[in-house]
């Protein structure tokens, strides 16, 4: 039955939460993909993948969340520059509070067990 | 950029395209459409192949398809330009709410308005309940009985509360899931609840018009009044004699007027102005008679007669107290 033991690891919490995480490094600055992806690796998130981020853009984009636009590079390809729009900040927000909520829940539950 | 590197790139999305074969062509379109140009600032970043930097083409395929897995069907589609002003719309709403929401908080005791208004959210189930099942009360009694305040169906009380009950379950097992629907179920729920909230905006204020004027009634004119039948009257004295030109008034003094001045002559057919002052205006429609003519059980057991208004030629009734118009009016000859 070892198979129904569902084993906490970051990867499987990250498929949560990238989202959230993509919507939160683009708060305060836009950026293209490897750019985001370095901001979410300096931020501690280690084992997110690039093929992630790059989804995840894309699907927000799609969704309606992200503006986009080209930056010329002087020594290489065109980047393409990802960037929140007012929908992406109101999604950042409520999937915040969302977040917060269930963190503080979990941190209550796992202090209820070790106190007990 | 040389060739060999874009070379690399095109094998590169090649492979993870045959890697996502199975999806929907759509969805496949989508998430491959910006691989090249993603590929190729990866590649600018420095001299490491793609494959060492970012693992097998099929390893990439498989963790781009993981964040589509949630999408099935492929992506949605984006919001159109009207719906982005309304977003934006929106967006400044909740902010302006949101600041409003902090600083109303403590004046009522709470970290936040929104605190405070979480706490009312199951009385408000309750209510809407309650309102769903005057709706839906409406509705099926096509407006055909005034409302009550019971949801009533067709005058049935034991309907009426039978849907009360199930309308404020419902009500509050919805609230209870609220936070779990999701899509189109939500916005028919909101949808609903924001219909239902002008409905009974729409139901308090005729509600609070019709307790405020319940009818407009005045005697003598139509209105659900007691009086509406009343198109004369006769007074009697205690010796059952017709008392003629009498005059009514109320507790206050004013004249109390009933019926109207207009005789019919029941054998011409002719109908014409009356000629006296006060009651009755047409003495000849009495309905009692003097006992001698034999006509009505309460006249029978007066004693003494009314000899006027009995027979057509004018009787010279005494009437002390009549005015002298009054006086003339009886002797006139009676009304044609």
């Amino acid at each position: 039955m070892r198979s129904t033991v569902h084993r906490v690891d970051t990867t499987q919490l990250l498929k949560g939460v990238l989202d959230l995480a993509v919507l939160a490094v683009l708060r305060g600055e836009d950026g293209y993909g490897y750019d985001i992806l370095r901001r979410l690796r300096a931020a501690g998130l280690d084992e997110v993948g690039d093929a992630s981020v790059y989804g995840t853009l894309r699907r927000l984009y799609a969704g309606g969340f992200l503006n986009t636009y080209v930056v010329p590079s002087d020594e290489g390809p065109h980047r393409k520059y990802y960037g929140l729009n007012a929908a992406g900040r109101a999604e950042l927000q409520r999937s915040g509070k969302v977040w917060h909520g269930f963190a503080s829940t979990m941190d209550d539950l796992l202090r209820e067990r070790e106190t007990a | 950029m040389n060739s060999t590197a874009q070379d690399e790139i095109t094998e590169y999305v090649e492979r993870v395209r045959a890697a996502l074969a199975d999806l929907p062509e759509a969805t496949r379109a989508e998430l491959l459409e910006d691989l090249p140009e993603h590929l190729a600032e990866i590649r600018a970043e420095d001299s490491m192949t793609l494959t060492d930097r970012l693992g097998s083409p099929e390893a990439y395929a498989a963790e781009l398809r993981a964040t589509a897995a949630g999408f099935v069907g492929g992506f949605p589609d984006p919001p159109k330009p009207r719906f982005v002003a309304l977003h934006e719309a929106k967006a400044d709403v909740l902010r302006i709410w949101g600041r409003a929401d902090v600083k109303i908080g403590p004046l009522i005791g709470y970290a936040t308005a929104s605190e405070f208004l979480t706490l009312l959210r199951p009385a408000w189930w309750v209510l809407r309940g309650y309102l769903a099942a005057m709706a839906i009360a409406l509705l099926l009694d096509g407006g055909s009985h005034s409302m009550g305040l019971l949801p009533r169906v067709g005058n049935s009380t034991i309907i009426a509360l039978l849907l009360l009950a199930g309308a404020v379950i419902g009500s509050i097992l919805l609230g209870a899931r609220d936070p779990r629907l999701t899509g189109w179920q939500r916005n028919l729920l909101h949808g609903g609840t924001a219909v239902l909230a002008i409905f009974a905006l729409a139901g308090f204020f005729s509600a609070d018009s019709s307790v405020r004027d319940p009818g407009y009634q005045d005697v003598g004119y139509s209105g659900g009044s007691p009086f509406d039948n009343v198109r004369d009257l006769f007074v009697y004295d205690q010796e059952g004699r017709l008392v003629p030109g009498a005059r009514l008034f109320d507790q206050e003094g004013n004249p109390v007027q009933l019926g109207d001045p207009w005789c019919n002559n029941p054998d011409t057919g002719e109908v014409s102005h009356s000629r006296t002052m006060g009651y009755p205006f047409c003495p000849d429609a009495a309905p009692f008679t003097s006992p001698t003519a034999g006509a009505t059980p309460s006249g029978s057991t007066t004693p003494s007669v009314a000899p006027s208004a009995i027979v057509p030629p004018p009787t010279p009734s005494t009437t002390p107290s009549t005015t002298p118009t009054a006086t003339k009016t009886t002797s006139a000859p009676p009304a044609r």
